[in-house]
């Protein structure tokens, strides 16, 4: 019986290693050999140079704060993601009026397509007919250039992504606390226990498990972000929110270096797969 | 066991339905999908038998892309497809954002695939895929039409560009100029004109029989600028801002592109040196005089918001139809539609919106601004040639743009003359737009030269230009930084 299912196993992935091979592994390959040319539009050069795309690619300041503003940009923005998911569930996780209501409201952010959100906050954060800007004037507060100060851009991007993302976040962590076994928490009570206790002690210890994967899984989408950014800013003002996403667009499209942008793409895959080897083995793996 | 097998093989066959179901569904069909393939797939590769079987009485299926979401091609393709289907002619759609056209396209041209029968191109694209397109003349002769006569229909710098080497490979379907805007009830209001008069010693410019306004030179559009900046509404912040221009981005970049123009400066020499960089120090000091001007408006005059960093010129617009600003400067013509809506003249007294040409930024009367051109061409690895020929044929056809432009409200012409001054005559475009398109002299946005490095040049200028409007860099910052950039482009690029 154990032969015979050993035998049918193959059968069984065969059909997911096509897939993998023809949608992951094959594009993969194509774009390691075309960051290994100069393929250039402009230049109209097409040939064999080596790895000196990535010794160009080490040696690009506008590439290395690309890289420095979206890890920061990952950070930040996870973290709020949990944070804020993380209290929105406790508090659904109570009893009371209108909590279906109430969920509903929350998730609405995740429902739009990031293009629309994008546009959406672009059209709010506007210095002269914005939303924002208005409510701040009429506090007595002043205008606030959120997307054209250059030390302001990114932060406002990122305020956009945590309130676009933070109900994924929120569902996830609400599905696990109401999978909780209640009379641990009746028990707790019976202790003595107060509501930062029940946190500290019980609830995040017994969720964790499922609060590493998927903060885990948060990082690893958002170092991938791109919508939000370019839809908003563009990178600008001036670069100041360029994003290795973006920055890479823009060597493609905008300087038609498709050699020099494989090789960054690549790079940036490579920073990503550690990244999720590390989180897979050491977060996930173990909290499985 | 078994039963899980035949489950999964029952998943396999499903997902795999679905796929090519839905592949077959992406792609947008004039009529039933089968006859129109069945009779491509029977044409054969070779030129003269395709050209022989496409007859007018059998049916043709032209691919043909489209920029996706831009009125002009939602409004004229169906209109043409229309027209044609009496001719045996199917159009299949191929859309897309503009890079995905640039690349899919110049794919297909390198590659010979005739996956497009007719190609579109922009100003900027167009010198990168003539070599992909087959010259029109013939073609255009054979159909009974006069070469010299159809050129004569046109502005001449429109002509300009869609011909190479004398042939023509383009033909035109939208052809666009930088207009301003400015609020009617503003500018004709007497109190206004006298308060403006009494401060500045001289008349408030005002708008003739078409609705344009001409300024006399930089000093009094600033002067004007200055007099309509105000805090409305005594909360310490401006609420009407004198002046409202592109400043993000690619847009913000065209607004200082097409001033430079008008200096008798362009980005590149005819060597490709950039005109301000290393190469030419004396030019360097009418870059920066320019440069000053734009900045001193949000800077020192303030009378441009601060925002214009974040504005192309979808925000432009909005800041106008709400009434904050006097005057805006952008592509927009493209709104002239909404833009003379009673709902949305409302903001403004009810009045449509004047328009004035950039014009009187031209240093010498020879200096011009650009254009923004697009238009379409024969793939020279089309298998439809004579199909897609009618459907160019459609594209000129003046009859058809009018009745595209009064139903559907096209934003721009197609730089041809009789159909310009329609449009201006009918109110589907504005008075300055005259002005505008024909005080233009290069259609390649920065140089009358095809550079092809012309999309890296911008790229360097866009986030420095940001920078300036905001104060971070000065003029002469931004002199060096570009200027020495653009030079390392063009010399990486080999041209000298």
């Amino acid at each position: 019986m154990e032969r015979f299912q050993k035998k049918y196993n193959i059968i069984f992935i065969i059909p997911a290693l096509i897939v993998i091979i023809v949608l992951l592994i094959a594009p993969m390959v194509m774009g390691i050999e075309i960051s290994l040319t100069n393929l250039d539009y402009l230049k109209n050069t097409d040939s064999f140079v080596g790895l000196k795309n990535y010794i160009r690619a080490f040696s690009d300041k506008l590439f290395y704060f690309s890289v420095i503003r979206n890890i920061t940009y990952v950070i930040i923005v996870t973290s709020f993601n949990f944070i804020i998911g993380y209290w929105m569930a406790i508090i659904c996780y109570q009893k009371f009026r209108l909590n279906k209501l109430f969920r509903f409201i929350i998730i609405l952010p995740m429902l739009l397509i990031p293009a629309s959100a994008g546009l959406l906050w672009r059209f709010l954060y506007n210095y002269d007919i914005g939303i924002v800007n208005k409510a701040l004037t009429v506090l007595g507060l002043g205008r606030v250039g959120w997307l054209i100060d250059p030390n302001l851009a990114l932060i406002s991007v990122i305020i956009t992504d945590i309130w676009a993302w933070t109900p994924w976040m929120f569902l996830i962590l609400l599905a696990g606390i109401e999978n909780l076994d209640k009379h641990i928490l009746e028990a707790a009570n019976i202790d003595g226990a107060n509501f930062f206790q029940l946190n500290k002690y019980i609830i995040i210890p017994v969720t964790s498990p499922i609060i590493k994967i998927a903060i885990s899984l948060k990082a690893i989408e958002t170092f991938r972000t791109f919508d939000y950014v370019w839809i908003m800013t563009r990178g600008g003002p001036g670069g100041a929110s360029d994003i290795t996403s973006t920055y890479i667009f823009k060597q493609a499209t905008s300087s038609l270096q498709y050699g020099y942008s494989s090789a960054l793409g690549i790079i940036v895959m490579a920073i990503m797969v550690l990244l999720t080897f590390f989180i897979v083995r050491k977060w996930i793996m173990r909290a499985a | 066991m078994k039963k899980s097998l035949l489950w999964f093989i029952v998943s396999l066959v499903c997902v795999s339905l679905i796929s090519t179901f839905s592949f077959i569904g992406c792609k947008e069909e004039a009529t039933s999908t089968g006859e129109a393939v069945e009779e491509e797939t029977e044409e054969v590769t070779e030129e003269e038998t395709a050209t022989e079987d496409t007859s007018a009485a059998e049916s043709a299926t032209i691919n043909v892309s489209v920029l996706a979401g831009w009125v002009t091609t939602d409004g004229l393709i169906p209109a043409i497809q229309d027209a044609l289907v009496s001719e045996g002619v199917e159009i299949v759609k191929f859309e897309g954002d503009g890079g995905t056209l640039q690349d899919t396209q110049m794919m297909a041209g390198a590659s010979g695939t005739g996956e497009f029968d007719a190609m579109l191109a922009w100003e900027a694209l167009m010198p990168l895929m003539v070599q992909y397109l087959e010259p029109l003349d013939d073609y255009l002769i054979a159909a009974g039409i006069d070469i010299d006569e159809l050129k004569a229909r046109f502005y001449p710098t429109v002509v300009d560009q869609i011909t190479t080497d004398g042939k023509i490979y383009w033909i035109p379907i939208h052809a666009n100029s930088q207009l301003g805007y400015a609020r009617a009830d503003l500018f004709t209001d007497p109190d206004e004109q006298a308060a403006f008069l009494a401060e500045y010693g001289y008349d408030l410019p005002q708008p003739n029989e078409i609705g344009a306004i001409s300024f006399k030179d930089r000093e009094e559009f600033s002067d004007v600028a200055k007099f309509f900046t105000r805090d409305t509404d005594n909360d310490g912040e401006t609420d009407l801002w004198g002046y409202a221009p592109a400043g993000q981005g690619d847009h913000g970049e065209c607004v200082f592109a097409d001033m430079l123009d008008r200096q008798g400066l362009e980005y590149f020499d005819a060597e490709g040196h950039s005109l301000w960089g290393p190469a030419h120090p004396e030019n360097q000091e009418k870059a920066i005089e320019l440069l000053t001007w734009m900045q001193d408006l949000v800077q020192k005059d303030k009378s441009v918001s601060p925002g214009t960093t974040g504005m192309q010129m979808t925000e432009v617009n909005q800041l106008y139809k709400e009434g904050k600003a006097a005057m805006s400067f952008t592509w927009n013509v493209d709104f002239w539609g909404e833009n003379t809506k009673p709902e949305v003249m409302e903001a403004w007294g009810n009045t449509k919106p004047l328009s004035w040409s950039i014009d009187f930024m031209n240093t010498e009367p020879e200096n011009q601004g650009f254009m923004s051109i697009i238009g379409y061409g024969l793939s020279k690895d089309s298998k439809n040639k004579e199909a897609t020929i009618k459907f160019l044929l459609k594209c000129l056809d003046e009859e058809l743009r009018k009745e595209v432009h009064s139903t559907v409200g096209l934003p721009c012409g197609s730089g041809q003359i009789d159909l310009t001054n329609w449009l201006v005559e009918n109110n589907l475009s504005p008075g300055g737009y005259i002005d505008a398109i024909t005080t233009v002299g290069s259609f390649w946005p920065v140089s009358k030269t095809p550079w092809t490095e012309t999309s890296a040049a911008r790229e360097v200028t866009r986030p420095n230009l940001e920078k300036l409007l905001s104060g971070s860099i000065t003029p002469e910052e931004f002199v060096k930084i570009t200027g020495d950039a653009i030079e390392q482009i063009m010399k990486d690029a080999g041209h000298f």
